[in-house]
C-alpha cells in the first residue's frame, strides 16, 4: 500500500490516544484511509441517547480536499438525506486544510444539535420540520430509538 | 516546515503546503486555511521564523541527513520560484483584485482596469481574488457584529431603546435603506422628545472631524486601543472553536475591510442632522464626553484605513 502521509498517521494516532468525548473513529485494517465512526447524539437534542454509525473516507488529496463522511444509521434530520449524505458547509465549500477528522466529526455532532431546515438536503423532512417542529422532533426521537441502537 | 511564509492575516504555513492549498482551493476567493480571511496579497517569507526553525533543527540534532536534504530542497525550490517569479505556483500572478472605483462604484480588474462582473475578468480572464460584489451587498447579512455594536453604542447613548431596535434591523436589511430607516426612527424620536435629542446632536458637532485631528495624539489615540483589543479577543475565541462551523470566524477581518467608509457615512448623516436641530448643550455631561471620544475614535479608525 502506498505510504500514508504523515499528517494522516498523526491524526489517527491522536484519535486513538486522545479520543473526542462521544465520538469514536477506527481506521479500517485494510485501508487506513477508511474510518468507521460512531457519534453519540448530543444531550438535549432529539438524538439524545442514540449512537449513530458513520463512515469517513480520506481522499487522495486530503487534506487539500475534505473527507467524505456519510451516515450509515438511518436518521431523521433535515440536513441528512436517506442515503446518509450530509449537508454541511465544512464538508463542501468551506473546507480548509486547517480542519481535521476530529473537528469535522465535531461539526457533524453539532449539526445534530442544531438542525437547519432552512438549508435542507432532505426536503420532505425539512418541510415537516418547518410546518410542525414538535411533531418532527418527536419523529426524530422515535427514529433514534428505533435505529440508533 | 523549512520555508515558512506568513499571510497578511498573520498565519504561518509551509511554502509548499500553502501553495498546494491555493492551487486546489477552487472557491471564489483565496482564503487563509486558519481564519478564512481572504488572501489579497501574496504571503511573504517569514525570515525570523525560518531562522528560529533552523536554530531548533540544528541545535537539537533533529536534522538527520535525510531531513537535511529535504530542507535544502525546499529552500532551493523557494529560491528558484522566487527568482523566476513563479511563487505559489503563479496563483497570485494569474489572479487579480477587483477594485471598486469610489467615484462611480464600478469594480475594475487590477490587471487591466476592465470593468469586472463576477469572478473572472472578461478582458484579461484573470480570476478575481476577492469578490467585488461583496462591497455592494456587504451590509445585508455580513454586517459585522462589531460594527453594529459600535453604532449601537453611539446611538444608544442619546436615543435610547428606540434606535437600538432600529440598528438591530439594520443587520437584516440593505444599507441604503438602513440609513433612511434609522433617520426616520430618529426623526420620530425628534418629535417625541426633542430636548434630549438636541443635546445629543450638539455634541455631535463638537466631536466632528476637525477636533478629532487635534486630539489624535492625546487621549483619542489611547482610546483607540480599545476596539482593537475587543477585536482580538473575539478572534482568539473563534480560533479555539475552529471546529464550530465557520460563521463568526470571518468577522474580525470584515471590520477592518469594510468598516471605514460606511462608518463615516453613517456619522455624516448624523452630523447633517445635528446642523439642523442642534442648539442646546444641557445634557452635555460626562456621558457626552465619553460619547464624543467614541466618535472621534471611530473617525480616527477610518482615517487610518485610508
Amino acid at each position: 500500500m502506498a505510504s500514508l502521509p504523515k499528517r494522516i498517521i498523526k491524526e489517527t494516532e491522536r484519535l486513538v490516544s486522545d479520543p473526542v468525548p462521544g465520538i469514536t473513529a477506527q481506521p479500517h485494517e485494510d485501508n487506513l484511509r477508511y474510518f468507521q465512526v460512531t457519534i453519540e447524539g448530543p444531550q438535549q437534542s432529539p438524538y439524545e441517547n442514540g449512537v449513530f454509525e458513520l463512515e469517513l473516507f480520506l481522499p487522495d488529496d486530503y487534506p487539500m480536499e475534505a473527507p467524505k463522511v456519510r451516515f450509515l444509521t438511518k436518521i431523521y434530520h433535515p440536513n441528512i438525506d436517506r442515503l446518509g449524505r450530509i449537508c454541511l458547509d465544512v464538508l463542501k465549500t468551506n473546507w480548509s486544510p486547517a480542519l481535521q477528522i476530529r473537528t469535522v466529526l465535531l461539526s457533524v455532532q453539532a449539526l445534530l444539535a442544531s438542525p437547519n431546515p432552512n438549508d435542507p438536503l432532505a426536503n420532505d423532512v425539512a418541510e415537516d420540520w418547518i410546518r410542525n417542529e414538535d411533531e418532527a422532533i418527536a419523529k426524530a426521537r422515535e427514529w433514534t430509538k428505533l435505529y440508533a441502537k | 516546515m523549512y520555508v515558512p511564509v506568513m499571510t497578511s492575516c498573520g498565519h504561518n504555513y509551509c511554502y509548499e503546503c500553502i501553495s498546494n492549498w491555493l492551487v486546489s482551493n477552487n472557491a471564489n476567493e483565496l482564503t487563509c486555511p486558519q481564519c478564512r480571511s481572504p488572501l489579497k496579497e501574496q504571503p511573504a517569507l517569514n525570515v525570523a521564523l525560518q531562522n528560529l526553525l533552523n536554530y531548533v533543527l540544528d541545535s537539537y540534532g533533529i536534522g538527520s541527513s535525510q531531513n537535511d536534504s529535504t530542507r535544502a530542497e525546499s529552500v532551493s525550490k523557494y529560491r528558484d520560484d522566487s527568482y523566476l517569479d513563479r511563487l505559489f505556483k503563479n496563483v497570485f500572478n494569474n489572479t487579480a483584485m477587483a477594485v471598486v472605483d469610489d467615484d462611480d462604484g464600478v469594480a475594475r480588474c487590477s490587471n487591466c482596469h476592465w470593468e469586472v462582473e463576477g469572478d473572472i475578468c472578461p478582458h484579461c480572464s484573470a480570476r478575481m481574488r476577492n469578490r467585488a460584489v461583496e462591497e455592494e451587498e456587504f451590509p445585508s447579512d455580513e454586517y459585522s457584529e462589531d460594527e453594529i455594536e459600535r453604532i449601537q453604542y453611539g446611538a444608544n447613548r442619546g436615543l435610547g431603546v428606540q434606535v437600538e431596535q432600529g440598528t438591530e434591523e439594520q443587520s437584516e436589511s440593505d444599507f441604503e435603506s438602513d440609513n433612511s430607516n434609522l433617520e426616520s426612527q430618529r426623526g420620530a424620536f425628534d418629535n417625541a422628545s426633542g430636548h434630549r435629542q438636541h443635546g445629543r446632536s450638539r455634541r455631535h458637532l463638537d466631536g466632528s472631524q476637525h477636533e478629532s485631528e487635534d486630539l489624535m495624539n492625546s487621549e483619542g489615540a489611547m482610546e483607540s486601543e480599545d476596539p482593537e483589543d475587543s477585536d482580538l479577543d473575539s478572534f482568539i475565541v473563534n480560533e479555539e472553536e475552529e471546529d464550530e462551523i465557520d460563521g463568526p470566524q470571518e468577522e474580525p477581518e470584515r471590520v477592518e475591510l469594510d468598516g471605514s467608509d460606511h462608518d463615516s457615512d453613517f456619522y455624516e448623516h448624523h452630523d447633517i442632522d445635528g446642523f439642523v436641530s442642534g442648539d442646546s448643550l444641557e445634557n452635555d455631561s460626562d456621558e457626552g464626553h465619553k460619547k464624543r471620544k467614541r466618535r472621534i475614535q471611530v473617525v480616527l479608525d477610518s482615517d487610518e484605513d485610508d
